[in-house]
């Protein structure tokens, strides 16, 4: 998709508020005296990180009706009481937002003098709303809070509590995108998808990323194997900066790293991204080539 | 520090966070920066 459009910035302001929660929950992690190791990804997974949504197939396409339904809807999807789950070592969570909560309780059998205030973001000012320092319980726990209202809403509303930006949960955002329709208050209570329209996006074909992305392919055309090692080498570059932000052995404030991350880093991989995006698979296919964010080896100099 | 993927980390989580929140936190915490 290129940008513009209300679809597009539904999608923009979901990205927004993940980049906060990352920094939020890198701050959590940091008042404890941890580091984020930011972990190396790889597609087509079954569920998201920390038991979450086991039975949740997380893939790589481009944006279609489905891929909003069935990937980014449930990623997102408030808990159903009924649901059942698979168990992963003991423990699994139906929801974000359940495993959020056992964060919460956690951080709840700690004391204020267990965390510190050190190598933590501040306001940064890409965030939708403000990045806040964790040294207090209460603090974490507003952290987990805003963290959840935000991609489920609450129990009462769709929308967040305005303590937290009172936007519109990201659940709802991809359902306004899914029915082309804007979610609204219906007369006598509840709510419904309605006017004004949300067109579904114009986007690129992209087909969904093999296993073990293009990059090791053979026979690939150059120019998409020069845009993949780009994009590969850019995408870890990033994950490197975005390790350094919390670790007080790389030099520089939290902030200042983060803020080469974010218009150094995720700039560079725009560019290789839209090419490969715009290639077929070959010519005359309906579908194109996408970025595979696959790790290819650290250089000697990166080890 | 090598790089780990999230199933590796996913390994390391405890089942039960009840004997030391704390270190249960800092894993949980770890999956929870790419959540």
């Amino acid at each position: 998709m290129e940008g513009g459009g209300t679809a597009y910035g539904r999608i923009y302001d979901v990205v927004m508020e993940e980049m906060l929660h990352m920094g939020l929950a890198g701050n959590m992690l940091a008042s404890l005296g941890g580091v984020p190791e930011i972990p190396v990804p790889a597609y087509p997974a079954w569920g998201l990180p920390g038991g979450v949504k086991p039975e949740l197939r997380v893939y790589l396409k481009g944006l279609t009706k489905p891929v909003v339904s069935e990937l980014y809807m449930e990623i997102e999807k408030p808990e159903h009481p009924l649901a059942r789950y698979a168990l992963y070592r003991g423990r699994a969570y139906p929801t974000v937002a359940a495993f959020y909560d056992e964060i919460s309780d956690n951080f709840g059998k700690l004391e204020d003098s267990d965390l510190t205030a050190a190598n933590q973001l501040v306001d940064y000012g890409v965030t939708a709303q403000a990045v806040f320092v964790v040294d207090s319980v209460k603090a974490a726990q507003r952290a987990c809070l805003e963290i959840k209202e935000q991609g489920e809403g609450t129990t009462q509303s769709p929308y967040d509590d305005p303590d937290f930006g009172g936007g519109l949960a990201h659940y709802y955002r991809f359902a306004e995108i899914f029915h082309e329709k804007t979610l609204v208050p219906k007369t006598g209570g509840g709510w419904d998808y309605g006017d004004p329209p949300v067109p579904f996006p114009q986007c690129y074909p992209m087909a969904e990323v093999p296993a073990g992305g293009y990059v090791h392919q053979p026979d690939l055309p150059a120019d998409v194997k020069s845009n993949l090692e780009t994009f590969d080498g850019a995408w870890i570059d990033l994950v490197r900066q975005l390790r350094a932000v919390w670790n007080p052995a790389v030099a520089g404030a939290p902030n200042d790293k983060m803020m080469s991350a974010v218009w150094g880093g995720m700039q560079s991989l725009k560019g290789p991204a839209i090419s490969l995006m715009k290639q077929p698979l070959f010519p005359g296919a309906a579908e194109n080539y996408g970025p595979d964010w696959i790790y290819l080896g650290d250089t000697a100099s990166q080890r | 520090m090598a790089f780990r993927t999230i199933p590796q980390l996913m390994e390391n989580l405890p089942e039960t966070s009840r004997e030391d929140p704390k270190e249960w936190l800092r894993e949980a915490l770890q999956n929870a920066v790419t959540l």
